[in-house]
């Protein structure tokens, strides 16, 4: 094909003439030069005068935008003889007569006589327009000049007034190559517009009228449409003249659908065949007017249907392409193609068969190839590439559909179900075969014939077709469309066994989410197949899983098949195939027990849907459980089947050490390689299940009192399991904790007390504590340092432990709790030393500093130095409630000389500690309901629930029991056993360990209802809790003893009178003196209560002390009170730290009476 | 006037909501078919459903380029013609019918989307779930005696 055959030559000409005149010098020839440069006429404005008639869109002027206009020499012969009726449409619009001269005699001797000629042809042309321009040549300026213009104007006014008419046809043009000749120009142009326009319409109003006129006598007989055809034609060709092409094609739209109204109304009688049985009819392009000559045969009354419609269409087709609208065509051509395939098919008696399906197919494929063409040389938008490439698939599709059918009838397509065009296998099928190959040979299309020769060829244009459709399927955004036409080239290579191909072609369809069910089906299928040829097992398996689940599968024996494979195949694969949330199986999560009992474990009850129709066996059931700290446990179960339907399975795993929330995060379930996994199965609040070791921390057993470094104790005793290795790590808010390098640790046995301590360093890491390996029945201790962040504002602290340990079976665990410390002295020690003649006497009071009571168990004294402390109060198993205080009276005697002597030289001091022995009450509870506990589960199976027990003990009982009480009537009530108190540490407990456990406790409340203290402290195994209290009782190098006595003798009563002056002494005398120097200043004061005293003399004084003799003050006091009145007291101060004062009489205190009086009566006579 | 045609809707999410086959099915096509598992009917309904679906493509190019809900037939498969109708949620009536009968269908379309709306009004039906309500097969099916 080539583009001339849709452009055809067709321009407006416009014809020029002129005389000798004009011949003269060449004027004429370089006027038509000139004009000729002018041309293409630009923005004519054109009003078609059918506009009102026909009811156009816009009855405003149109503007043509260019016109390509053929200027030609004037000869009387060219004009060829019209016809009515004929084909003839006439180019000539217009008509020139050129006029140089401006000599009025020339014009009179020649010129008019030559333009009357002229005239006499042209003003008789139908339609044509005719101009006679006077051109002022610019030669002969200056003659004119000479003549004033008179001579000029008389030949342009004479011309003016021989050819009079209406219409200005004459014109003055003045040329003078200077820049006012543009103007000149645009005037002779506009002149030309007018009248090609002037022409234009009258050619339309005459067609108009012609055709009108025939189309009246539509239904009289004789009647031909096919000279209406040709007349309506002459006007589109008119239109197409003039660059109108819209006008054109509208015409053409015109006579297609009057030629389907007269084929309704009256048949076809003037087409004397149906045609198509020339040679390359079915195959020559039905876009080239030049195949045959269509319009002679038309005027002839001798053209097929075949031919008209090939021909209007073609017709259509040029104006359309001329308006470059690519989009039209097709559309156009996939309804003529479509439509006229049928109308062949109804007339398929008259023509070989196959010739609709050669035809369809070369027909679109030339129109592709056309439009093409065109789409290739023009820039579009991409909204338009798309629009193009939409209607192209139509059209290849189209054209596939018809190579289909004739690849089926000569036996190269094969056999394909579920392709798009499955129905289209033609009913020439039942041709006998000879026939069809006759048939087939008649096809002309080369490449056609070609590709039904053998199936290699028939597959490489079949290939080559629809992988063109399904670019531009792509291109004009339908995936739809695209995935059937993939779905039907992976068909052909499937149906060749060329399955990886296929393969190839199906994965990226199949598999994305598909609303069609029916189509993935069809494709998975497919796919599934490629892969078994292709032995592709890991493809394979995906393939069943997809159809397994794929909904639109209903019937039994396919779900059967499908799931055997998926089965076997599933063992049979390289790599493991991990999918989740498949349709397979529908999960839920019943319960979530994490049982009681010591060696318990964590159980995962699922409920499962199986939603195959089929038996699924699985090898593994796996359940990942995360704790909210996102830890991950498992609990899993081997070898499950599933019939249809639901069932209940459990999963068990490592038990869980802490109490909160866990999620089953998913579950996989596995078949061979294969893996299912759901997700997100529901959250679960879970108890905690014992440990097997307990964990506590304190202040140690053994403190100091008034020791200000903090130490905790931390203390790990196991059960009946070892810890193979472990990390602990302490915080609280309140509290901090320093960085570690090391830790002393201490390790003993519990069995027998002490057997084995030993004592070595613990590691850190990390800020966590790195235990060594822990035995059964051990106890680690070790004592860490902590700064109390609340400077001791608060005595109850918050510390979490943290604790990894792996047991002895290897299984790692982590444990975490909370506990609350106290970290205040349980007692408050106090002390007061008194000395003596003989020696001193130390009184300690101790204070209960916590509000549960403590039992004080014993004490120690001991010195060092040379006193023997011997303790004079008995508080052994007396307690201590809260702020009471209780004294210990201490004495400490002297040793023995001997002793003295080889202690003294080393020591100047004394040191004496009181170790005070112990036990809170509420552990002393504690531990005789473990004791309890112990023995009434020893050989029991109630014993696997220890764990549980032993918490529930220390968690619950002990605070139901009122430790106050207790201390006060040494007898211990245990309210009975309430279930709901266990009720929420086993809430997801199964209902018979519950039911035993509830039992079992009912049992222990009862033994336990009341106990003595003696049966309590009997059970006793605790080591208790020591707390030591130092004094440094300093041995006093210098002992004074102070006295005040009186020196006058008191009276035989012993008492003294109010009044009575009692003079007495303050007598300092030393009693013991060590001292190296020999003077010691020290300062006496009396205090004498001034309400019972007259005090005389010094009561300050200032002393000197020898050590020899005591130091006399004497001082006299005058009694003002009756009574019995406390003497006055002396402090003596000696400021030196090795001196030790005894007041003898600072208690001392005497009978005041008042005076006895004697009554004498005397009487005086008046 | 009396065909054969198939309808179905589909959803705004590309999905089927609801399939009928109204009047005669479509002949078969001669070419003896290996049967593999389905009938020669589930064949047909998969030719329609390939038809009608690789319509939608078209309808999709169609639909926004004009207000009406009616947009005619749209496609034409060999013999067949596709009318489609889109409704203002976007869900897609699709008839794939044999006659061209442009008021018929227009009517059937208009009081399918009636029905569909009154399936929709029921608090139960989720949007874009099939429609399986007998009472919907068999209105369809009345209104298709009717109007084609």
């Amino acid at each position: 094909m080539h583009r001339g055959e849709m452009g055809d030559n067709k321009r407006v000409i416009i014809t020029y003439s002129y005389g000798p005149d004009g011949e003269e010098g060449g004027v004429g020839n370089q006027f038509a030069e000139e004009l000729e440069s002018r041309l293409p006429l630009r923005n004519i404005a054109w009003h078609n005068p059918l506009g009102a008639i026909r009811g156009s869109t816009n009855s405003t002027a149109r503007i043509i935008g260019t016109l390509d206009v053929e200027l030609k020499r004037y000869s009387p012969e060219m004009f060829p003889r019209a016809m009515p009726g004929t084909l003839y449409h006439s180019p000539y619009f217009l008509h020139l007569y050129l006029v140089t001269t401006d000599d009025s005699e020339v014009y009179k001797a020649t010129t008019r006589k030559q333009i009357q000629e002229w005239l006499n042809v042209v003003a008789n042309k139908k339609n044509q327009e005719w101009l006679i321009v006077y051109l002022i040549n610019p030669d002969s300026k200056g003659k004119s000049a000479r003549f004033l213009g008179v001579g000029a104007s008389s030949v342009f006014d004479k011309i003016k007034s021989d050819f009079s008419f209406k219409k200005e046809r004459c014109i003055r043009m003045k040329l003078q190559n200077d820049a006012k000749d543009a103007e000149a120009w645009t005037d002779l142009t506009n002149h030309l517009k007018e009248g090609i326009t002037s022409s234009l319409n009258q050619q339309i109003l005459q067609y108009d009228e012609d055709t009108r006129r025939i189309d009246q006598q539509r239904l009289m007989p004789g009647w031909n449409y096919c000279q209406y055809f040709i007349m309506k034609e002459g006007l589109a060709y008119t239109f197409e003249f003039m660059n109108l092409l819209e006008e054109a094609l509208l015409q053409y739209d015109e006579l297609e659908a009057s030629f389907f109204q007269t084929l309704a109304e009256q048949g076809a009688p003037w087409f004397a065949k149906f045609g198509g049985s020339e040679p390359d009819d079915d195959s020559a392009s039905i876009l080239d007017l030049q195949r045959k000559r269509y319009r002679d045969m038309i005027m002839q009354n001798t053209i097929s249907i075949f031919d008209f419609r090939v021909y209007l269409f073609a017709r259509q087709c040029q104006l359309l392409f001329r308006l470059g609208r690519p989009v039209a065509i097709c559309q156009r051509a996939k309804m003529f193609i479509n439509q006229f395939s049928r109308t062949i098919h109804e007339n398929e008696a008259s023509i070989w068969p196959f010739f609709r399906q050669a035809w369809m197919y070369s027909a679109c494929i030339q129109v592709i190839g056309h439009c093409d063409e065109l789409v290739a040389v023009s820039t579009q938008q991409q909204d338009f590439m798309a629009m193009y490439d939409g209607v192209k698939v139509d059209l290849l599709q189209c054209a596939r559909f018809q190579l289909d059918n004739l690849g089926a009838a000569c036996g190269v397509y094969p056999n394909m179900s579920n392709t798009i065009n499955s129905s289209a296998i033609g009913p020439e099928n039942n041709a006998q075969n000879g026939d069809v190959k006759e048939s087939l040979a008649k096809i002309t299309n080369i490449e056609l014939r070609s590709s039904l020769q053998s199936s290699e060829a028939f597959d490489e244009l079949y290939l080559r077709i629809t992988s063109r459709a399904i670019r531009s399927c792509q291109g004009s955004n339908r995936p739809r469309t695209r995935r059937i036409l993939s779905g039907d080239l992976a068909n052909l290579h499937f149906a060749r066994s060329r399955y990886a191909e296929a393969a190839a072609v199906w994965e990226p369809i199949v598999g994305q989410d598909e609303p069609w069910p029916f189509l993935d089906d069809l494709f998975a299928e497919k796919l599934a197949q490629c892969w078994k040829m292709l032995k592709d097992s890991d493809r394979y398996l995906k393939s069943c899983l997809h159809l397994v689940t794929c909904s639109t599968i209903s019937a039994q024996d396919r779900v059967e098949y499908y799931v055997d494979e998926l089965v076997s195949t599933s063992s049979q694969v390289a790599q493991v195939l991990e999918v989740s949330g498949v349709s397979i199986l529908k999960l839920k999560t019943l319960r979530f027990i994490n049982t009681i009992e010591d060696d318990g474990r964590c159980t995962v009850t699922l409920n499962v849907q199986n939603l195959v129709k089929e038996e699924l066996n699985f090898d593994e059931v796996i359940a990942k459980v995360i704790s909210t700290d996102g830890i991950e446990y498992a609990c899993q179960a081997q070898s499950i089947t599933l019939d249809p339907g639901t069932k209940d399975i459990q999963l068990s795993g490592q038990r869980l050490t802490i109490s909160g929330t866990y999620v089953v995060d998913h579950v996989t379930c596995r078949i061979g390689k294969l893996r299912l996994v759901y997700h997100n199965l529901g959250s679960f609040h879970v108890t905690g299940g014992a440990v097997p070791f307990s964990i506590s921390a304190g202040l140690p057993d053994q403190s100091l009192s008034r020791d200000s470094s903090s130490m905790l104790q931390v203390d790990i005793v196991t059960g009946s399991a070892a810890l193979k290795q472990g990390t602990l790590a302490l915080s609280a808010p309140t509290l901090s904790f320093p960085f570690l390098k090391s830790v002393l640790h201490r390790k003993s046995s519990m069995e027998d007390d002490a057997s084995h301590i030993k004592e070595c360093t613990i590691d850190t890491a990390e800020n966590r504590i790195v235990l060594p390996s822990i035995d059964s029945l051990e106890r680690l201790s070790f004592q860490i340092p902590f700064q109390d962040l609340a400077k001791g504002m608060e005595s109850e602290h918050r510390v979490k432990f943290s604790l990894t340990y792996t047991t002895a079976d290897g299984i790692s665990h982590v444990w975490h709790e909370s506990k609350t410390l106290n970290t205040s002295t349980a007692l408050a020690i106090s002390h007061v030393i008194v000395h003596n003649a003989t020696s001193p006497v130390i009184r300690y009071t101790l204070t209960g500093k916590r509000p549960n009571p403590m039992r004080i168990l014993g004490l120690n004294v001991s010195a060092s130095g040379a006193v023997d402390p011997v303790p004079l109060s008995d508080v052994a198993n007396t307690v201590l409630y809260y702020h009471q205080e209780m004294p210990v009276i201490c004495y400490l005697r002297s040793k023995e000389l001997a002793d003295v002597k080889s202690t003294t030289s080393a020591e100047t001091t004394t040191k004496v500690q009181l170790e005070i022995s112990y036990q809170d009450l509420d552990a002393e509870i504690t531990n005789f309901f473990l004791s309890s506990l112990e023995k009434l589960l020893a050989g029991t199976p109630m014993i696997q629930f220890s764990g549980f027990l032993i918490r529930y003990v220390c968690e619950t009982l002990v605070p139901l029991v009122d430790v106050a009480q207790y201390a006060l009537t040494d007898v211990a009530n245990l309210p009975p056993f309430v279930t709901e108190t266990v009720g929420h540490m086993l809430r997801s407990e199964q209902t018979e360990t519950i039911a035993k456990i509830e039992e079992f406790l009912n049992l222990f409340h009862d033994r336990l209802k009341t106990s003595s203290g003696n049966d309590v402290r009997k059970s006793q195994k605790l080591r208790p809790r020591r707390i030591s209290y130092q004094v440094e009782s300093p041995v006093p190098k210098v002992l004074l003893a102070v006295e005040i006595r009186r020196i006058d003798a008191p009276d035989a009563s012993g008492h003294l009178m109010i009044g009575q002056p009692l003079k007495c002494q303050l007598i300092v005398s030393p009693q013991r003196w060590d001292h190296d120097a020999t003077d010691l200043p020290c300062f006496c004061e009396i205090s004498a209560d001034p309400e019972s005293w007259v005090f005389s003399g010094k009561r300050k004084r200032k002393a000197i002390l020898t050590g020899k003799e005591p130091a006399i003050f004497p001082f006299t006091i005058i009694p003002i009170r009756t009574g019995y009145t406390l003497m006055p007291s002396v402090v003596v101060d000696a400021a030196h730290a090795k001196v030790a004062i005894i007041y003898h009489t600072n208690s001392l205190g005497l009978t005041v009476r008042a005076p006895s009086f004697t009554t004498k009566t005397v009487s005086f006579a008046t | 006037m009396s065909s054969n045609s198939y309808f179905v809707i589909v959803g705004t999410r590309d999905n089927p909501l609801y399939e009928a086959d109204l009047g005669q099915p479509p002949p078969q096509p001669q070419q003896a078919r290996v049967a593999d598992g389905g009938g020669k009917k589930d064949e047909h309904k998969h030719l329609n459903q390939f038809i009608v679906h690789a319509a939608l493509d078209v309808v999709e190019d169609l639909m926004w380029g004009t207000s009406a809900m009616y947009l005619k037939v749209v496609d034409k498969f060999n013999e067949w013609y596709i009318s489609a109708y889109v409704t203002a949620s976007g869900a897609k009536l699709m008839l794939l019918h044999d006659a061209a009968n442009t008021d018929g269908i227009r009517n059937f379309f208009q009081d399918t989307h009636e029905l569909y709306i009154k399936a929709l009004l029921n608090p139960f039906t989720e949007i874009n779930s099939p429609i399986t309500s007998a009472h919907f097969d068999t209105k369809v099916r009345a209104l298709a005696r009717k109007w084609l």
